[in-house]
């Protein structure tokens, strides 16, 4: 089924006026999570793109791509979809093929089942997901000094000295 | 690759604890990375979000094919299991790393050839390869992450969802699995870890 999240004029409406006039209930703040998502519900497929304006919720069965760069979008517990998705923020806790190209961050749940590619600006991936595919930070990689940077990349690219003078304790010794 | 049969070991009447340690193997690895700005690795799991993180921030892209719970899931099912080779369809030279976490423990020894023979070939030439395994009266009945923190340490964390059995490869064994590749170094703990770290040529 498709729901449309409460907006925050459901509480203030003039359909309600008459009654709260004497103890007037103060409007709730309009918050984009809350007021402006549309869930897809779990007895729905769809076929083709979505582009949208609010942030997305599958619960459904879904095969295309879906374009919302500003807007959140997540897959639920029992949703499944197929294809390319490019969003804000986005969080998958059931199945997915597809990639996944977002401006924040990308939080796939324990329950979910991942395969794709994924570019974004943070990812938290909980133990016990299913995942396949690559990640890569869209933000230049903060990358901790190591030696091998300090040192010229002519010396990275050299084996490891394996020479015995290494601590020998440290090998391994067959048995 | 022609390995000697092994046996599966219950352990399941000891669980001894598994203490942190810090990785002599680790250190080598990422210091070791050639290029680590454009450096490719894989990660054959378990999923684990501090050590997604630790890498990403190293590398330009971490590859994970989460080989413990796929086969976990087919077990469970009592759906064959695949080969692991036919999970792991990448091209040829594709990574400079491929990390071998506690993993060949959980194949038998054929499975862990084949394995090690895949990843020979989906490795760069001079890429490197860590694996690691349980001394036999070390080994935990149930599987961990090996969990990576700063300075090179690494804790261990439960992954209640995995059950797989596991089997026991002495060091002559793992040394003859890995023979197609150089041998880079290999380190034993107190807590029972072997590492071995190592490169194809």
């Amino acid at each position: 089924m498709l729901k449309k999240g409460k907006k925050s004029d459901d509480y203030n409406g003039s359909a309600y006026n008459g009654i709260t006039e004497q103890k007037k209930i103060p409007p709730v703040p309009r918050t984009e999570t809350r007021a402006e998502s549309t869930v897809i519900g779990e007895n729905i497929t769809i076929e083709g793109n979505i582009h949208g304006n609010e942030h997305l919720v599958i619960e459904g069965s879904m095969k295309g791509n879906i374009e919302m760069d500003k807007y959140n979008f997540a897959v639920g517990p029992k949703g499944r979809v197929e294809g390319e998705i490019h969003a804000q923020n986005v969080k998958i806790s059931g199945q997915m093929i597809g990639n996944i190209m977002t401006k924040g961050k990308v939080e796939i749940t324990k329950e979910a089942d991942f395969m794709g590619d994924i570019r974004a600006k943070g990812i938290s991936v909980e133990d016990g997901a299913y995942f396949k595919g690559s990640i890569e930070l869209a933000q230049e990689p903060h990358r901790k000094t190591t030696l091998a940077e300090k040192s010229t990349p002519a010396a990275t690219a050299q084996p490891v000295n394996m020479s015995k003078t290494q601590t020998a304790k440290e090998d391994v010794k067959e048995n | 690759m022609a390995t000697p049969t092994v046996p599966v070991y219950d352990y399941s009447h000891a669980e001894p604890s598994l203490a942190d340690y810090t990785s002599m193997m680790l250190k080598m690895y990422v210091e070791n990375l050639a290029q680590p700005s454009v450096a490719q690795i894989l990660d054959v799991g378990p999923v684990c979000k501090e050590n997604i993180m630790y890498f990403l921030q190293r590398i330009k892209r971490l590859h994970i094919c989460d080989l413990f719970l796929r086969l976990n899931r087919n077990r469970r099912k009592g759906l064959p299991i695949k080969r692991v080779r036919e999970y792991l369809d990448y091209a040829p030279g594709s990574f400079d790393g491929i990390n071998l976490w506690d993993f060949i423990d959980h194949l038998n020894n054929d499975e862990t050839g084949s394995l090690v023979q895949l990843c020979h070939t989906l490795l760069k030439p001079r890429g490197m390869m860590i694996v690691t395994s349980f001394e036999k009266q070390w080994a935990p009945s149930q599987i961990h992450s090996f969990v990576m923190q700063d300075g090179y340490q690494i804790i261990f964390r439960l992954q209640n969802h995995l059950d797989l059995p596991r089997h026991y490869y002495s060091n002559r064994i793992i040394t003859s699995i890995l023979s197609e590749f150089q041998m880079v170094k290999s380190f034993i703990y107190r807590n029972g870890v072997r590492e071995f770290l190592c490169r194809r040529d």
